[in-house]
């Protein structure tokens, strides 16, 4: 057979051939279905001689299940019509191993022209593909990378224009495609400043091959907008030219950001410098960036002055080296990101002194997440805290005070709106407790005290002195009398101490009286002494003197019984006041009083007898009428003086008509009035009215009597319980009403 | 006796007291050197005598004028306030007013020298001893 010759050419190649090209030479016999491989073929399907089977099955196993269906029509297809072909299949080695195996094949056919065998000439040409596919891989990867970069990507000639760019370069460029961009020339995005620098830098790497630094441009959009870039310029080959490639990081927006942090760190130390609050702050290694003056003013112990500016940059701990340990542990954990504060920080300074000091220490960042340093805050508050304490004692003292007030203590607003009320007991309140509260003071007083009390209470608030009132509340039908001391207790309010003084009142009011009753006692004493001086001394200097007369030798007969007269007649006056003398004095004393019905009748008709050498030598007439009452409850002596006195008054001061004396008696309430009435001279009340009843007083001329009367005649009736009042006209006459109790 | 020859030709004695003007006037008129005694028993009669005398017989103006204070109605004190104003000053100042009084009081004596009129205070009783120093002071 001839196809045999084919055969054994193609099975001829020598194994050293196959082994280094890593081919192999395979049969397929189409009659019996069998296969026959070289050994390079057991190689490349990594089969053992002994276990490869040799049959069209088995050679199937090792195929990649995907590519089975095409290997098989791909043979027969052959096996009908062509005498060579070739394909490519992916196999799975006995081992697992995937590969790919090329095949160039040619059909044998017998004289009948029927195809008896297929030889294959197979060549393992998986490390070529694999390097395909990681080139093809490693170009999609790139496209990838390029078309989705941030960065924008350009590739530029040595005329720098554009050959290739990609998306994120038209979006940057503001260009409305990436088409739009090649052909145009680099320059165009060029600003005339950074142009020159470019052209150069281009030149340089070209010359050199290596890459640009990275370096920061500004570069112009085509709407005219600036912005800056980072650029890297790179030599590159691109499409079999020598070409740029040009990377740009688009930083416009970061250099703003950057500008602005700048700007409010700016911001920020220039705040820091000038606040009045002590502030400072620091970098990551506590050293001073800056600080207020205050701080200084607070920590700066040394006698040599120092300002913000020279402490800017100095180490917070070389500065101040006695640090205590916890503050350099709070400084540690602020920096790593901890705001730590503490409101009443107690401390005792070098000097011995304690201070109360709030601090608040919080980082700070640069941009958004770098902790740029520490700010630090700290304020003194130990005078606010004495001053706290010593209102807190003040009002603990004040607390204690109205505790232990045993008065009413009112606290009310300075229009009289009643806040609080402390009383030690119940009984010291007008109203129960819960009555009061929350009304109006002005409610409880009469119209005049209630104002009275809101204007002092304004008054008290306004000046700060303390005012006094005194008011009056009827409290259960009884008049009471309270005191109130008010005093300013807040801007708005006062606080009132009140006291009840009604019992105070009631002895004021008796002292008063007493008072009163003593200065009339020495006024009468006074004229006691005045009296006994000069009355008793009168008739006894008279006396004297005539005595003297009488035994003065060689006067007349008629001379000595002259003198004896005027003898007697002293001796009269001086027997006369000293009666009276005696009367007021017991009077006065009130041991003495029995009283008894006393018979008017029988009085006035003793009287009128007594005195009946007057009456006819006036030429009197002495009427009267007890028809209205004939008895008073008196003392028979003190009415016949009281009736003699008052007859023999309205004989004296008689006018010039004949004198007509009318008594009459009649009730009037609790007393019986004895009414003595004449035609006489009158009284000028208004001139003597109030001298009436005094001691010692004569109206009238020319009539004897020492004017003790009326004012004896008083003190009589007065000490009985009773009173004695006159009515009378100069001209027209007098009438004496004295009433005597009933 | 008197010692002196100086004769005084009126004086006027306001007393309410009857007795005390007998005295004076006796111990007056037994110096013998007045001429004229006049006694009023108060100062409104004493006052209505000097305005008559003024008027009808000035030569009769008295040259001595006793004054007690204690009198009722009008006293020694209030005779004094009238007299000044209705007596002409010059009649006043050529007498001689004195204040007879039983009063020893600091306070009647301040009074009597805060008148001008009134030229002594002269304690009761009034003695021939007294007037006549009364009288040599003023009178020789």
């Amino acid at each position: 057979m001839n196809s045999n010759n084919d055969l054994a050419q193609l099975s001829d190649l020598p194994l050293e051939v196959e082994n280094f090209a890593n081919v192999g030479v395979w049969h397929y016999y189409t009659t019996s279905n069998k296969i026959s491989w070289s050994s390079s073929l057991h190689k490349i399907y990594e089969v053992e001689e002994h276990e490869f089977q040799g049959t069209f099955e088995d050679y199937i196993k090792y195929l990649h299940p995907d590519d089975v269906k095409s290997v098989k029509s791909t043979i027969d297809s052959a096996i009908k019509n062509n005498s060579s072909f070739s394909f490519d299949k992916r196999i799975i080695t006995a081992n697992g191993n995937s590969k790919y195996v090329r095949n160039w094949g040619i059909v044998l056919r017998n004289d009948n022209n029927k195809a008896v065998q297929v030889s294959f000439l197979s060549m393992d040409i998986t490390a070529s593909i694999k390097s395909e596919i990681a080139l093809k891989e490693s170009e999609a990867f790139n496209k990838k990378l390029v078309e989705n970069t941030p960065n924008a990507i350009l590739v530029e000639d040595v005329n720098s224009n554009i050959l290739f760019a990609n998306s994120t370069c038209a979006k940057l460029l503001k260009a409305p495609s990436v088409d739009f961009l090649i052909g145009r020339n680099a320059s165009e995005f060029r600003l005339n400043t950074t142009k020159k620098e470019m052209y150069q830098t281009m030149l340089k790497i070209l010359a050199s091959g290596k890459a640009s630094p990275k370096l920061e441009i500004d570069y112009k959009c085509l709407d005219g907008s600036v912005k800056t870039g980072e650029f890297v310029t790179v030599p590159f080959e691109y499409k079999n030219q020598p070409a740029v490639l040009v990377i740009v990081n688009d930083i416009t927006q970061q250099k703003k950001a950057f500008k602005d942090v700048e700007s409010s760190e700016k911001q920020l130390l220039h705040f820091i410098e000038n606040t009045p609050a002590a502030v400072a702050m620091y970098d990551r290694n506590m050293n001073y960036l800056t600080c207020s003056e205050q701080f200084i003013r607070d920590w700066w112990v040394s006698k040599t002055p120092i300002s913000p500016k020279d402490i800017v940059g100095k180490n917070h701990y070389k500065i101040f080296t006695d640090t205590k340990k916890e503050w350099r542990e709070i400084h540690a954990r602020v920096l790593a990101g901890e705001t730590l504060k503490e409101d009443n920080d107690f401390f005792v300074k070098k000097n011995g002194k304690k201070e109360w000091l709030q601090w608040k220490a919080q980082p700070w960042y640069k941009g958004t997440n770098e902790i740029g340093g520490l700010i630090l805050f700290t304020e003194f508050i130990t005078e606010r805290k004495e001053a706290e304490h010593a209102i807190q004692q003040s009002r603990n003292r004040l607390n204690a005070l109205i505790h232990a007030l045993p008065d009413l203590l009112l606290i009310l607003k300075s229009d009289g709106l009643l806040l609080d009320i402390q009383a030690s007991y119940e009984s010291l309140l007008f109203e129960p407790l819960d009555e009061l509260l929350g009304k109006n003071i002005q409610i409880f007083l009469n119209p005049d005290d209630g104002q009275e009390f809101v204007r002092k209470s304004e008054l008290a608030i306004s000046t700060g002195e303390n005012q006094i009132i005194e008011y009056s509340i009827d409290v259960n039908n009884v008049k009471r009398y309270y005191e109130a001391r008010i005093v300013k207790y807040e801007s708005d309010k006062v606080l009132a101490v009140i006291r009840d003084i009604t019992k105070h009142k009631q002895d004021e009011a008796q002292l008063i009286e007493l008072t009163e009753e003593l200065s009339a006692s020495n006024a009468e004493l006074k004229q006691f002494a005045y009296i006994t001086s000069h009355d008793l001394r009168s008739p006894v200097v008279n006396l004297d003197t005539l005595l003297k007369f009488y035994k003065t030798e060689g006067i007349s007969k008629k001379d000595k019984e002259e003198l004896f007269e005027k003898i007697v007649s002293s001796v009269d006056q001086l027997k006369s006041t000293l009666n009276d003398l005696i009367q007021l004095v017991s009077i006065k004393d009130r041991t003495h009083l029995e009283l008894t019905q006393v018979d008017l009748k029988e009085i006035i008709e003793a009287v009128i007898n007594g005195l009946e050498t007057q009456i006819n030598a006036e030429n009197a007439e002495v009427r009267y009428d007890l028809s209205g009452q004939r008895f008073v409850s008196s003392r028979k002596a003190t009415v016949f003086s009281i009736i003699q006195n008052l007859i023999s008054n309205a004989l004296k001061y008689r006018s010039e008509e004949k004198p007509v004396i009318d008594i009459t008696t009649y009730e009037s309430g609790d007393y019986i009035v004895l009414s003595i009435k004449d035609n006489g001279l009158g009284i000028d009340l208004e001139k003597y009215g109030k001298k009436l009843f005094g001691m010692y007083q004569r109206f009238h001329e020319n009539k004897d009597g020492k004017g003790l009367g009326l004012y004896i005649i008083k003190s009589q009736i007065e000490a009985m319980g009773g009173n004695i009042e006159v009515e009378s006209m100069v001209g027209k006459g007098t009438e004496f009403k004295v009433s005597f109790k009933n | 006796m008197t010692d002196s020859t100086v004769k005084l030709a009126n004086v006027l004695v306001i007393d309410d007291d009857d007795i005390s003007n007998f005295i004076y006037t006796r111990v007056i008129s037994a110096t013998g050197l007045v001429e004229n005694i006049k006694s009023c028993m108060s100062g409104q009669e004493a006052l209505n005598y000097l305005e008559d005398v003024v008027s009808n017989n000035p030569s009769a103006y008295p040259d001595m004028i006793f004054l007690d204070i204690n009198m009722p109605v009008m006293n020694g004190w209030e005779f004094l306030d009238r007299y000044e104003k209705q007596i002409p000053p010059s009649m006043q100042e050529n007498t001689i007013l004195c204040i007879l009084s039983s009063s020893v009081y600091k306070d009647d004596i301040d009074k009597a020298n805060s008148y001008k009129q009134v030229k002594e205070y002269v304690p009761k009783p009034l003695t021939t001893e007294s007037l006549k120093n009364l009288l040599h002071k003023y009178f020789d």
